[in-house]
C-alpha cells in the first residue's frame, strides 16, 4: 500500500530525496546542533508514521513539509520543560558543519557569515511567517503553502512579502 | 554528516520571482544538513509504539485491582460502603476512557494543516492541564474516601484492635503514596501551563 500512494518510493527513498528539505525544517526551529539532530529524528518518526495515511491528494513533498511543521511545533511546546532553546543560539553553525569544495575560504566565510544571519532571522520571526517562508524558499508554490498551512492564497502572499521584508533587513546582500 | 539535496536540483524553485528570492532561495538550500539514521528511525517508532500500548494497558488495568477487591469482600461490607466503591468507580471510569482518548489522541501525528495543528495542540494542551487537575484534586479525595471508609468501618464494622492496626498502616501508605501523586501531578500541571503559555504566544503572532 505504501509503495502505491507515494507513486513507487519506499520510506528509505523518501528519506533520501526529501531527507535534506527535513533537516532545514529542523534547522529553522531549532539553533542548537543536538537539538537540530533530535527534532529531525522526531519528523522522520512522524513522516513515516504519516507516510502510511497519504493518499495522494497532494505532492509527496507536499505531504510531509506538513507533517514536519507539525511535528516541529509539537516539539517546541514539548521543549518549554527544558533550557530555554535560545540559550543555544551562540552555537548556529560550528564551522566543521559548513562544507563546500567549490568555493575560496573567504567565499565560504562569506556565505557562511550569510547564512548565520538568515538562520538567526528565520527562527526570530513569527510561527506563520517562518512556516510560509521556509515553505517559499523550498520552492513551493503559493497554492501548495496555503494548502500546507490551512490559508488563503492572498494570505499566503501577504505574509511572504512581510517576511521576505523582515529578513531582507538582516540580510542586506542576499 | 552532510548529504546533498539531488531533489532541489531536479526540482528548481517556481514561487520566487525575483533575483534577490533566488539568491535567498540559493542561499537557504546551501546551508548544512543532517543525515537522517533511519535504523534509529525504525528503532524509535517501534519503541514508542510499545511505550503507548504498555501505558494504555497499565490505565486499564488500574482499575482491576479495585474491582476484584469489590467482588471478593462484597459480601463483607455493608450498604453504605456498597454505595461509597460504586459511586468512586462510576466517577473514575469515564475519566479512564478520557485519559484513553487523549492518550490515542497524543500517540498518533495527524496530517492537518499547520494552523489546525497548532488549535488543536493548545486544545491537547488544555485538556493534558484539566488532566493534571483532576488527577491531583483525586489524591487527597482518595485520602478523604479512605477516612469515610474507616469511618463506615468504625460504626458498621465489628473492628479488632488488629484490624484497627491493619487499616492505620494502609492508610498511612496510601496518603503518603498520594502526596507524592500530588506533587507529581502538579508540577504536570505547571509544566502543561507552560507549554499553553509559549503555545498561544505563538498563535497570537500571528
Amino acid at each position: 500500500m505504501i509503495r502505491d500512494v507515494t507513486l513507487g518510493q519506499g520510506f528509505e527513498d523518501v528519506f533520501a530525496q526529501y531527507g535534506a528539505i527535513l533537516s532545514r525544517v529542523a534547522n529553522s526551529y531549532e539553533a542548537n546542533e543536538a537539538m537540530q539532530q533530535e527534532l529531525l529524528q522526531e519528523i522522520a518518526i512522524a513522516v513515516w508514521q504519516g507516510l502510511s495515511r497519504f493518499k495522494g491528494d497532494s505532492s509527496v513533498k507536499t505531504y510531509i513539509l506538513k507533517i514536519a511543521h507539525n511535528r516541529a511545533v509539537t516539539h517546541v511546546a514539548n521543549q518549554v520543560k527544558r533550557l530555554d532553546t535560545h540559550q543555544y543560539d551562540h552555537d548556529d553553525l560550528g564551522s566543521d558543519r559548513f562544507v563546500s569544495t567549490t568555493h575560496s575560504p573567504e567565499e565560504m566565510s562569506s556565505q557562511h557569515q550569510s547564512l548565520e544571519r538568515l538562520l538567526r532571522a528565520v527562527r526570530a520571526l513569527p510561527l506563520q511567517s517562518r512556516q510560509v517562508l521556509t515553505l517559499s524558499l523550498e520552492g513551493l508554490s503559493y497554492d501548495e503553502i496555503a494548502d500546507v498551512c490551512g490559508l488563503t492564497k492572498n494570505h499566503v502572499g501577504v505574509i511572504l512579502k512581510r517576511a521576505k521584508q523582515s529578513i531582507m533587513q538582516e540580510q542586506p546582500h542576499a | 554528516m552532510h548529504n546533498s539535496d539531488n531533489e532541489n536540483q531536479t526540482n528548481p524553485p517556481v514561487s520566487v520571482d525575483d533575483a534577490q528570492n533566488d539568491g535567498l532561495s540559493a542561499l537557504w538550500q546551501a546551508q548544512p544538513v543532517t543525515t537522517i539514521n533511519l535504523s534509529e528511525v525504525k528503532a524509535s517508532l517501534s519503541s514508542e509504539r510499545t511505550k503507548q500500548r504498555w501505558y494504555m494497558l497499565v490505565d486499564s488495568l488500574a482499575f482491576i485491582p479495585a474491582i476484584y477487591l469489590l467482588v471478593v469482600t462484597w459480601e463483607k461490607f455493608t450498604f453504605v460502603a456498597h454505595a461509597m466503591f460504586v459511586f468512586m468507580l462510576v466517577t473514575a471510569l469515564p475519566l479512564l476512557v478520557y485519559q484513553l482518548w487523549l492518550r490515542r489522541v497524543a500517540a498518533f501525528s495527524k496530517d492537518t494543516q499547520t494552523a489546525d495543528h497548532l488549535t488543536q495542540l493548545i486544545k491537547q494542551i488544555k485538556n493534558n492541564v484539566k488532566i493534571a487537575v483532576i488527577t491531583k484534586h483525586s489524591t487527597w479525595t482518595a485520602v478523604l474516601f479512605g477516612c469515610a471508609f474507616l469511618v463506615e468501618r468504625y460504626f458498621y464494622g465489628e473492628l479488632t484492635p488488629e484490624k484497627v492496626m491493619k487499616m492505620a498502616i494502609v492508610m498511612t501508605s496510601m496518603s503518603v503514596v498520594m502526596l507524592v501523586w500530588y506533587v507529581w501531578a502538579s508540577k504536570r500541571q505547571k509544566r502543561f501551563e507552560r507549554q499553553l503559555e509559549t503555545l498561544e504566544k505563538m498563535a497570537q503572532q500571528r
